[in-house]
């Protein structure tokens, strides 16, 4: 391999490497120089460094006249511009990068803070969250969500609200949409379950119509037609023995009963070993037909009819009864199945009434739950305010002027009335209190 | 006539001589500004070890200093384009005057030395934030239906006494009809004429830039990659391994050449600049 390579001189080649290697060791000490911490470790060549570095850049700047660059400055001039490039491109990504850490740092900081003190809050806040959800007549969980977020709103006012605002506009649609499904129950949803029970209730009319003519008795009249005009023309007269042998096939097969079948079927044989033999087969067939077929008008005798005939036969001579017959009638697919389906829709209709009522024993019981606790929520009201009364009572007592007994008796009064009406106020309530129990535990238990 | 035109181009070269000494003095003002926007940041965070320091500040600093940076990118990128530009007025000058005048008979020595100092002039690409390396930079390869323009260096592989060997050549014409390049052989130039007339498929363009390690390694061949490159003093290509892709934009890539008068097979390693490093290629689908 070695044989076939071209060498030609080599000097310049050497002579450029060794001052890329120059350019290479400069620029990996001025890479040591700055290795401290991460900040400053920030990709940069220094001015000071221009005529160490950048020796053609710098003697460039150096020049002041118009002639400041040759064409033989070229070559290192790019080299200094390439360095410079690299550095810059670096220190860009090396800014970007740091840009990403301190975003990182800060969100995960901001987390971490959020936590803590959000825990804390939760328990400091408790009461007075409570009365905001029951004022409003918000769930709890949109309470917590916004506690959170307003304290995030409070630590990192600058940048995080607009993050946030968006979200809580969303949780707010969000709640919005749900609030018809947890309202409470009114007396426009029992009127509402009525109806639909009232539907439910009405009978389905549910007749089905009577079984009409089978269609093969539709298509042996058009049969018949066909045949009459096809007899009249004189040239299909001398219809041949397939023709007729066809015929009695297609008869054959609209026969209902297996009976039947047999019978007809014995009578073909019979016909098709006598039909070669004679001449005018026209009046054999008549003849050796003739014990069943008797009032058949001529040879062009129709299936459904000469069925019914069969059947009419059957019974007269004995063969068969008439219980038979009824017990020969093929099964109503077709009937069962709708009568099945009717079958389920009844039992369905049923458990749906059923539901429905259980339904509303439940939102009655559920109206006067709410009815109760309506009543409590007064009465809690009237109890405070015969507290307030109590005290202002009190305070005015104790600064009205009069004498020491005066006012004793005046107290004793007061307190004795208010006990009274206390103690009547606070039997209420609990017995309020108890019912509501109770029927929340029912609701629990169903 | 040759003289007017020589003229012209000359003159064009010392307008961008100008432009661009005015555009090294630009630099250094963004330069400094920056040089100050970091040592403020610098500064800033020292102060504060503490960790009291505003976060909100230090991003503004950040995004200031990125923004100087990013100043002063664009006025290195517009002087090196200006010295591309004086490249190609004298390359476009020296493709006019190559076949009316055939003056200097140039040394071999010479040719090494333009060889090798045109790949280390080559224009340097530094990508900018999410930028793709774009063909024929570095280790990408050009697109397939991609003509090599007249003047360009190629890798070509043609016969020389009996056998078939990839040499640097230059592009004198190509012709879209027959798919055919006419590539020169740079070293026997200046002995008049040797041409050859060859498929496209046996015509390799080289690089026309130079990819930045720093910033686009993907643009380079990685370690273990099989290569063919210029043997250090000769104007062939071999078949040879990356030994270690260049670390830094002037670095050049660590090679071994596969050599069976070697017991391993392969040579120490060798110095290749990337513009003379390209994808291997079965040379036997080639001759077909």
């Amino acid at each position: 391999m070695d044989g076939s390579k071209r060498f030609t001189g080599g000097k310049n080649n050497n002579a450029y490497n060794g001052r890329l290697k120059e350019i290479l060791l400069s620029k990996q000490k001025s890479e040591e120089k700055i290795t401290e911490a991460d900040i400053a470790n920030i990709p940069i060549i220094k001015q000071a460094d221009n005529s160490r570095l950048l020796p053609k850049y710098s003697s460039i700047l150096g020049k002041s006249g118009e002639d400041g660059v040759s064409m033989e400055d070229l070559d290192q001039l790019q080299a200094d511009l390439e360095k410079l490039l690299t550095t810059n491109a670096a220190r860009i990504r090396h800014l970007l990068a740091e840009i990403g850490e301190l975003d990182r740092n800060e969100e995960g900081h901001g987390r971490k803070a959020y936590d803590k003190t959000s825990l804390k809050r939760k328990r400091n806040d408790d009461t007075s969250r409570k009365f905001k959800d029951t004022k409003n007549g918000m769930r709890v969980i949109k309470k917590q969500y916004g506690l959170t977020h307003k304290f995030v709103g409070d630590t990192h006012l600058q940048e995080v609200p607009k993050v946030t605002l968006p979200k809580n506009d969303n949780s707010d649609k969000f709640w919005a949409s749900i609030e018809p499904y947890c309202a409470n129950v009114s007396k426009d949803d029992v009127a509402f379950l009525e109806s639909l029970i009232q539907e439910c209730a009405k009978d389905i009319n549910m007749n089905i119509p009577e079984l009409g003519e089978h269609y093969t008795e539709g298509w042996s009249d058009e049969i018949l037609n066909e045949e009459q005009n096809y007899g009249k023309s004189p040239s299909k007269k001398i219809s041949g023995f397939d023709m007729k042998r066809n015929k009695l096939h297609a008869i054959m097969d609209t026969f209902a009963t297996p009976l039947n079948q047999n019978i007809t079927a014995t009578i073909e044989e019979n016909i098709m070993s006598v039909l070669p033999k004679t001449s005018g087969p026209n009046g054999i067939i008549k003849f050796k037909a003739c014990d069943v077929l008797k009032s058949s008008n001529n040879n062009h005798k129709l299936g459904a009819c000469l069925d019914k005939k069969l059947k009419k036969e059957q019974v007269e001579q004995g063969i068969l009864t008439l219980d038979d017959l009824a017990k020969t009638q093929p099964d109503d697919e077709i009937l069962t199945e709708i009568k099945k389906c009717q079958l389920e829709l009844k039992t369905m209709n049923k458990y749906n009434i059923e539901e429905l009522n259980k339904l509303k024993t439940i939102v009655t019981d559920d109206l006067r739950c709410s009815d109760v606790k309506d009543q409590l929520e007064k009465v809690d009201k009237q109890v405070l305010d015969l507290y307030n009364k109590i005290l202002v009572a009190r305070k005015a007592a104790q600064t009205q002027d009069g004498d020491e007994f005066d006012r004793n008796v005046f107290n004793e009064q007061i307190t004795k009335e208010f006990e009274g009406q206390a103690d009547a106020l606070l039997k209420q309530q609990i017995a309020l209190n108890n019912e509501n129990n109770g029927m929340t535990e029912m609701h629990m238990l169903y | 006539m040759p003289f007017t035109a020589d003229a012209i181009a000359a003159q064009q070269v010392q307008e961008r001589l100008k432009v661009l000494q005015q555009l090294v003095h630009e630099t250094e003002k963004k330069r400094h500004q920056c040089e100050h926007s970091i040592t403020t940041l610098q500064k800033y965070a020292n102060d504060d070890k503490s960790g009291g320091h505003s976060l909100q500040k230090m991003r503004s600093l950040y995004k200031s200093a990125i923004a100087q940076s990013e100043q002063e990118e664009e006025v290195i990128r517009r002087a090196l384009q200006k010295i591309t530009e004086i490249r190609n007025i004298k390359n476009e000058r020296r493709l006019q005057t190559r076949f009316t005048s055939n003056k200097e008979s140039i040394r071999k020595g010479m040719w090494m030395k333009m060889l090798s100092s045109s790949a280390q002039t080559l224009p340097l690409f530094v990508s900018k934030i999410g930028e793709k390396p774009p063909p024929l930079c570095g280790a990408i390869p050009a697109d397939s239906n991609y003509v090599a323009k007249v003047g360009d260096m190629v890798a070509a592989l043609v016969k020389t006494q009996d056998e078939e060997n990839w040499i640097v050549a230059e592009v004198v014409s190509y012709n879209s009809s027959t798919s055919k390049y006419e590539v020169d052989d740079i070293l026997k130039e200046q002995n008049q004429k040797v041409r050859y007339t060859l498929s496209r498929r046996r015509v390799i363009p080289l690089p026309l830039m130079r990819a930045n390690p720093e910033t686009d390694p993907q643009a380079l061949f990685p370690q273990g990659t099989l290569v063919m490159a210029l043997f250090p003093q000769t104007t062939c290509f071999y078949k040879a391994v990356v030994n270690k892709p260049p670390a830094t934009f002037t670095d050049e890539y660590e090679l071994l050449f596969e050599d069976s008068t070697y017991p391993e097979g392969y040579s120490p390693p060798h110095y290749v600049v990337q513009r003379y490093v390209i994808a291997f290629k079965q040379k036997n689908k080639q001759a077909s």
